[in-house]
């Protein structure tokens, strides 16, 4: 799935394309422009390449979209976003130009200065009156963006205006939000020309991006060809630095991707699982690393009556769990074992945060335990007050043996457990819908690389959020919102004291930083989590 | 029309009538009584509640179960499928796509049962008539295992060799004929094998009957022998049990088509469960269950006519 981090629903980072290492941009909350390298690197680009998509694309509406990886990396091909993002994060090169060349911004608004003459795919002006008219209607309640927040704050959008003659937008929010310029990554414009009729959108794209799309065969695989026209490029790039021809192939399938880059019928790909170690070293296969912003950590159910609603218990559970082993388990160590909440390539990471974890001690997890009352029966399961220590574990397939190892572990501890696993969309079903798990690995992952996405997902109202595991930190939840509204570098530090908030009352356990192994056929290139940046691939040797 | 023709054509017509009618009551009753918020899955695992609520709205699942059972069957006489919940695109355009490739994989798959399962059985009959109980035990085993292998193992093991290590064949898609000869073995393989273990017992059986002793006392060739009287009634037991292979190839092409990227109606029936596509599951299982049936009513003709006999209990 699916198999194989399979047809992993939005959830997970789809980061976008990005450029790593470089210094041409600045950061939200003051300004930044390009005139700076980029980091785009130099050589040539193949003439054509067939590249792997995990997940097909559900609707050419990059509005409506609920942003696969196979939708995010068709879009990166087809549309074009205001900025971009460096691939290695705020200290490699954080925002970059995109369709614009520079931008000022404060917490409540951001105004962006356009390349001149833009087009669209249909050789019609894009100008800036249509480029507000794009991101006017996604961040529309009546749209129906299922990642407006993620865009524009939890307060949404307030108002765009253009002025064509200055070749500028600027955008205001309605609540405060230091990351709206970073959320514009994320903000694929439409052709004004497409606008009006969604579901002609749906079914064929109104483009702005460096690529036509040429043909169309849902589920099975998407061409398109460079268009020679585009000028929205960074300084030091050509458009003949893009390949001439794309064809991504939707194969939803680990092994069978695995497959076509070993025979050569396909260029560039990521694998998740074991797969990936077949491949390593394997004849023209160059290995590029795709990290993603945030983490997978441990969560606990902590609705009413739950048995997550104990601290001790959620303490002792954590620690009875070697993130090492887990990683290993759940990933064959195609990713890392983390401690943090954050991951080291988003902004506001600081590794000291991760000494607030409990660590692996299972012998200290089985004295808190104790301490607190836990009495271990006939059969070795604690129990307290006539209530054994019972453990509904919910895993999914893409976590390969991961929940195994947890079902092992939380065993060992003196816990009964009970695993449902399951795909990852009936671990959805689960999470948002029966509400019948008290732990599981959750990916705490955003195809952004700012904290502010996790407001949604971790602690707060559950009916307003993702907040699955009814976690009510109130610490992580007033530190959390005055955050939202400072700039840098103030509000790194209340970003990291919400963190320290989280790990201090055990709401969470981080456990690995997920990554992807991508391989490419003779060439490399840059890439995330889900997508790769179709700016750098080149012919490699 | 032969009156016999009549009722055996209106029996089976009869007989499609009602067993669509059967599925579109239980597609429509499992899937929505499966766990699981299918405006949550089409709007995504990371969308706040607005998207989700819109995306309720507008998927008309806050109607009650009757009302939405009432505008699908509404929509069924017309034949109208409903729009998939995922790419608003009609259900019929994504049937019309992807059935291409599903009925490619069957065919190749029914080619490889009636052409290589039949032989082979009629073969095991003659080697196993001559006492050769060495024969029949590995005749047995082999066809035994081949029958109990999951179609999963096949399909991956066949791309490993085939297409992996000796790349004699593509590893995935529905591009070229080609690329469909390894799913079709993976799916064939297990009903090839239990046709030819049954043709392999009625060979047996024919070859004891008198008129056989008869048409070798009368120095007939081998091959007028097994082409003229041995293998008309063998093929009629193999007819017999193929409307029930194919339907195995047909559950087999749901996991095939996922081990080998093919965009066929089992993949999108996968996607489908998984994310709740009310519409696509229900018009792919009436689609499947509709060719089912209609096979079937095929191999019943096929064998009237190879047998008359057996249109005696028509009337």
């Amino acid at each position: 799935m699916n198999y194989r981090l399979k047809v992993l629903v939005a959830v997970l980072a789809m980061g976008l394309t990005a450029v790593a290492v470089g210094c041409g941009g600045g950061s939200s909350g003051g300004s930044g422009s390009q005139g700076e390298a980029t980091g785009i690197p130099g050589g040539n680009a193949p003439k054509d390449v067939t590249l792997e998509l995990r997940t097909d694309v559900d609707t050419f509406d990059p509005h409506k979209s609920i942003n696969e990886s196979g939708a995010q990396q068709v879009f990166a091909a087809i549309y074009d976003t205001p900025i971009k993002l460096a691939a290695g994060g705020p200290d490699a090169g954080g925002v970059l130009p995109g369709l614009a060349t520079s931008w000022t911004s404060n917490p409540s608004s951001a105004t962006f200065t356009l390349h001149e003459n833009l087009t669209c795919t249909d050789g019609s002006p894009l100008t800036p009156s249509g480029v507000a008219k794009s991101i006017e209607r996604l961040g529309n309640p009546a749209t129906g963006a299922s990642f407006a927040t993620r865009i524009f704050g939890p307060g949404g959008l307030k108002s765009v205006k253009a002025d064509d003659s200055k070749n500028t937008i600027t955008i205001k929010v309605n609540e405060p939000y230091t990351y709206l310029v970073e959320g514009m990554a994320d903000a694929y414009i439409v052709c004004p020309n497409g606008l009006d009729d969604g579901k002609k959108l749906a079914q064929e794209p109104a483009g702005t991006g460096p690529y036509e799309l040429t043909s169309s065969s849902r589920g099975e695989v998407y061409e398109m060809t460079r268009r020679d026209d585009y000028n929205a490029l960074p300084p030091e790039m050509t458009i003949d630095q893009f390949p001439e021809k794309m064809a991504m192939r939707v194969i939803a399938e680990d092994s069978t991707r695995a497959n076509l880059l070993e025979t050569g019928e396909a260029d560039i790909g990521s694998i998740l699982g074991q797969d990936a170690l077949r491949l390593r070293g394997s004849g023209n296969l160059n290995e590029v690393e795709g990290a993603g912003f945030g983490v997978s950590a441990l969560l606990f159910n902590q609705s009413k009556g739950q048995i997550g609603t104990d601290e001790t218990v959620r303490r002792a559970l954590s620690m009875a769990v070697d993130a090492a082993d887990y990683t290993k388990a759940a990933s064959f160590n195609v990713s890392s074992e983390i401690d943090t909440v954050y991951s080291p390539n988003m902004d506001c990471y600081a590794a000291s945060d991760g000494e607030s974890t409990p660590g692996f001690d299972l012998e200290q997890a089985r004295q808190i335990l104790e301490d607190d009352g836990w009495v271990k029966d006939a059969n070795g399961i604690y129990e307290k007050d006539g209530k054994a220590l019972k453990v509904r574990l919910l895993g999914y397939d893409v976590q390969n043996s991961g929940p195994e190892y947890l079902l092992d572990a939380f065993g060992e501890l003196g816990a009964d457990v009970e695993l449902n696993d399951t795909t990852f969309e009936g671990a959805v079903s689960v999470l948002f819908g029966t509400g019948e798990w008290d732990a599981v690995v959750f990916p705490y992952t955003a195809e952004l690389y700012v904290p502010s996405l996790m407001i949604g997902q971790i602690s707060g109202d559950p009916a307003a959020s993702l907040n699955v595991g009814d976690v009510q930190n109130e610490a992580f939840n007033t530190l959390s919102t005055e955050a939202s509204g400072l700039e840098a570098p103030e509000r790194c530090k209340v970003w990291q004291e919400a963190e320290t908030a989280l790990l201090d009352s055990s709401d969470i356990k981080p456990v690995m930083w997920d990554k992807a192994a991508w391989f490419g056929n003779g060439m490399t290139f840059q890439a995330q989590f889900w997508i790769v940046d179709l700016r750098t691939i080149r012919v490699s040797g | 029309m032969n009156p016999k023709w009549r009722h055996f054509l209106l029996r089976r017509l009869t007989r499609l009538v009602v067993v669509l009618a059967g599925l579109v009551i239980a597609t429509f009753a499992l899937i929505h009584v499966v766990p699981g918020d299918p405006a949550r899955a089409i709007a995504g695992a990371q969308a706040d509640q607005n998207a989700v609520e819109r995306a309720r709205e507008e998927l008309g699942l806050n109607d009650p179960a009757y009302v939405q059972f009432g505008d699908y069957l509404s929509g069924l006489v017309r034949l109208d499928f409903g729009d998939s919940f995922e790419t608003d695109e009609p259900v019929t355009k994504v049937i019309s796509r992807s059935i291409g490739p599903t009925a490619e994989l069957a065919a190749f798959g029914m080619a490889i049962i009636l052409f290589v399962g039949i032989p082979l059985g009629l073969l095991g009959g003659a080697l196993s008539q001559e006492g050769n109980r060495k024969f029949e035990l590995g005749f047995s085993g082999l066809t035994g295992i081949m029958a109990a292998l999951p179609d999963y193992l096949t399909a991956t093991v066949l791309a490993l060799v085939f297409a992996v290590s000796l790349q004699w064949l593509p590893v995935a898609g529905a591009a070229t004929l080609s690329a469909a000869i390894l799913p079709a073995i993976a799916i064939a393989v297990r009903p090839m094998a239990m046709v030819s273990r049954l043709v392999r017992i009625r060979t047996l059986d024919v070859l004891e009957q008198d008129y056989i002793r008869s048409a070798r006392s009368k120095r007939l060739s081998p091959r007028a022998l097994y082409g003229r009287h041995v293998a008309p009634n063998a093929l009629a037991a193999a007819l017999s049990v193929a409307g029930i292979a194919f339907a195995a190839l047909v559950g087999g092409a749901v996991i095939v088509e996922q081990v080998f990227a093919r965009p066929g109606l089992g993949t999108e029936l996968v996607q489908g469960l998984l994310v709740k596509n009310y519409p696509v599951v229900q018009g792919i299982i009436l689609t499947l269950g509709a060719a089912i049936v209609i096979v079937n009513a095929i191999v019943d003709a096929t064998l009237a006519l190879v047998d008359p006999r057996t249109l005696e209990g028509e009337l």
